[in-house]
């Protein structure tokens, strides 16, 4: 970029009457040193501020429902399928059906099983579908649910959180992705990124946790899914374009994307506080006294 | 001839100043002071340890340990309404906390135990702990939040700006009562609370010293400031996955309950979902009751 805005420059220096290039130059320099007026560049067009924010992932986002259906099924159905290999069928098969599990990290998921055993009439009984067992993963998965996320770039890496326990890094310091030997899958994998121009960020992951992928995929720790987090122009929205490729597995390379909009200016982050004493967190059910 | 090479010189010297300060405009952004160029913003960065290893006094990512000679926390100067039984309830309820695995929240996630990721971006600080925390964002380009719309958090709301090499970080917005109260040195946190960590890099980088002030006048008497001073993990240090915590695990429960009191115990019992599902239902039952049959009992 700024090498293209160097270019760019000189050949207007070199057409331009030699007086005003010396004054251009230097009230462009003046200017280029000025800092950010106090408080800070904006977010999402400015907290507060109107200066514009750059074509990057970095920052907040809310994944947007371009159907308008609410649901995440409904979504992902509009998906292209997946084009399994035979062997990418058979995993499937024996992997699990459908969901998500390829898709959406669980940190501090845990949980039990639902309680599906009858009970008598009128008798209180709990349902528990979430325990808030820190589990200890501790990260996030591939894909950004409602929640959507928060994206800080720094210079060694991009690290991601959502409003929950758990993260995700992308390490852009041009290290490659080790042997998966090293260490044990993980449910967002191990992740190398860098940058390109227009201020995409390229994604490259493997070593995933064995599961499903959205839209009839599967995923091993031999899968590598690259994923391309590209921002508008005016950096207020970004796609992440996923492609899945394991020639065990898929008889092309299996894509989907999402969208996301950068959160309004004086959006912060929620928090998820999972309490194992809190009965709305253990979706406890005490009917009501039968008469 | 001369004179248009002078000129060419001249017009060199300029393209290059305006790049440089270009570059430095870029690099600046955020939550830096005019300082260094790329001091918060850059993304990049793929020399890997070269660059990562160069000191910049206004960045202050990396992976953070605490060793246990690091502390130096002298004790809190409390106002008298803080009691003993004031204090014991308190340690109570973070009893009640640890035996159900509730995240840390601050202080405690400042020292869990394992390294901090804190990376900085142009906008904000992230610290991610490897532990059973929420993450802390920490923004550079805001006020607080208004404290009508603001969800309390376990973390706080926390905003930050330089002074010289020194970030300075506000937090307020405390939950009243998720994560862990007590402070270092005595005393506890409440929803009035106010924390402000001063954080400043030495020892060429190795280093982070993180000064913590509290002050709540329902609590200390005077404002409580203990520090902590972080080493930077190795170049190698990959961030792990935190220890679990099942609040089910009944061997773990036996463990952990052991050394409470039995007030403890009996709080961190009562918690349970079970035990206040019984609660209300014995509850409904007194209502339902007729009013003889309730008084005989």
């Amino acid at each position: 970029m700024t090498t293209q805005k160097t270019r760019s420059l000189d050949h207007f220096m070199s057409n331009a009457f030699w007086p005003t290039r010396i004054i251009l130059a230097m009230s462009l320099t003046v200017a280029l040193f000025a800092q950010p007026p106090a408080g800070g560049q904006g977010r999402g067009g400015g907290r507060g501020q109107s200066a514009p924010v750059p074509p990057s992932p970095e920052g907040d986002w809310v994944r947007t429902d371009p159907i308008g259906s609410g649901s995440w099924d409904a979504l992902t159905k509009t998906f292209t399928p997946a084009s399994l290999t035979p062997e990418g069928a058979a995993l499937m098969q024996s992997g699990g059906r459908g969901g998500r599990g390829g898709g959406r990290g669980g940190a501090g998921g845990g949980g039990q099983a639902a309680d599906t055993t009858p009970h008598p009439v009128g008798v209180a009984y709990l349902v528990r579908q979430n325990s808030c067992t820190f589990n200890g993963g501790g990260q996030l998965g591939m894909e950004y649910d409602s929640e959507g996320f928060h994206m800080v770039v720094s210079k060694q890496e991009a690290l991601v959180v959502q409003e929950r326990n758990g993260s995700r890094r992308i390490y852009l310091d041009g290290r490659a992705i080790p042997d998966a030997s090293v260490r044990p899958p993980s449910s967002s994998g191990y992740s190398v990124g860098h940058f390109e121009a227009d201020g995409t960020l390229v994604v490259e992951t493997g070593d995933m946790t064995p599961g499903t992928v959205t839209a009839g995929g599967y995923r091993t720790a031999e899968t590598r899914a690259i994923q391309r987090y590209i921002p508008s122009p005016d950096g207020k929205h970004l796609r992440i374009v996923f492609t899945w490729v394991d020639p065990k597995i898929y008889q092309k390379p299996h894509t989907y994307e999402y969208t996301f909009d950068r959160m309004e200016p004086g959006s912060y982050a929620l928090e998820t506080f999972c309490d194992a004493t809190d009965p709305l967190w253990n979706q406890s059910i005490v009917p009501p006294e039968q008469r | 001839m001369k004179y248009w090479s002078g000129c060419r010189v001249a017009r060199i010297c300029l393209i290059c100043a305006a790049s440089v300060a270009m570059i430095a405009a870029q690099g600046g952004r955020g939550g830096t002071p005019a300082g260094p160029a790329g001091a918060s913003g850059g993304r990049g960065g793929r020399g890997g340890n070269a660059m990562a290893s160069a000191f910049d006094p206004h960045d202050l990512s990396g992976y953070w340990e605490l060793g246990p000679e690091n502390k130096s926390i002298p004790a809190a100067d409390l106002v008298p309404g803080v009691t003993k039984m004031v204090l014991d309830k308190v340690a109570l309820e973070d009893a009640v906390s640890l035996r159900w695995c509730r995240p840390l929240g601050l202080p405690a996630v400042m020292d869990n135990g394992r390294p901090l990721d804190i990376q900085q971006g142009k906008w904000e600080i992230l610290i991610a702990p490897e532990a059973n925390a929420s993450p802390r964002h920490i923004y550079f380009d805001r006020p607080h939040i208004d404290p009508n719309i603001f969800d309390p958090a376990s973390v706080g709301d926390s905003i930050a700006h330089w002074e010289g090499d020194t970030l300075i970080v506000d937090t307020v917005g405390f939950h009243p009562k998720d994560g862990r109260m007590a402070i270092p040195g005595g005393g506890f946190r409440t929803e009035k609370s106010h924390l402000v960590e001063r954080c400043k890099l030495l020892k060429s980088g190795a280093v982070l010293s993180v000064s913590f002030t509290w002050t709540d006048p329902k609590v200390f008497r005077t404002p409580h400031t203990y520090e902590f001073r972080y080493t930077k993990a190795g170049p190698g240090y990959e961030p792990r996955n935190g220890i679990p915590c099942d609040p089910f695990d009944p061997e773990r429960t036996e463990f952990i309950t052991r050394a409470f009191t039995p007030a403890q115990k009996a709080a961190a019992e009562a918690a349970s979902i079970e035990a206040k599902a019984a609660a209300a239902a014995k509850r409904a039952a007194a209502k339902s009751m007729p009013a003889k049959q309730a008084v005989a009992k």
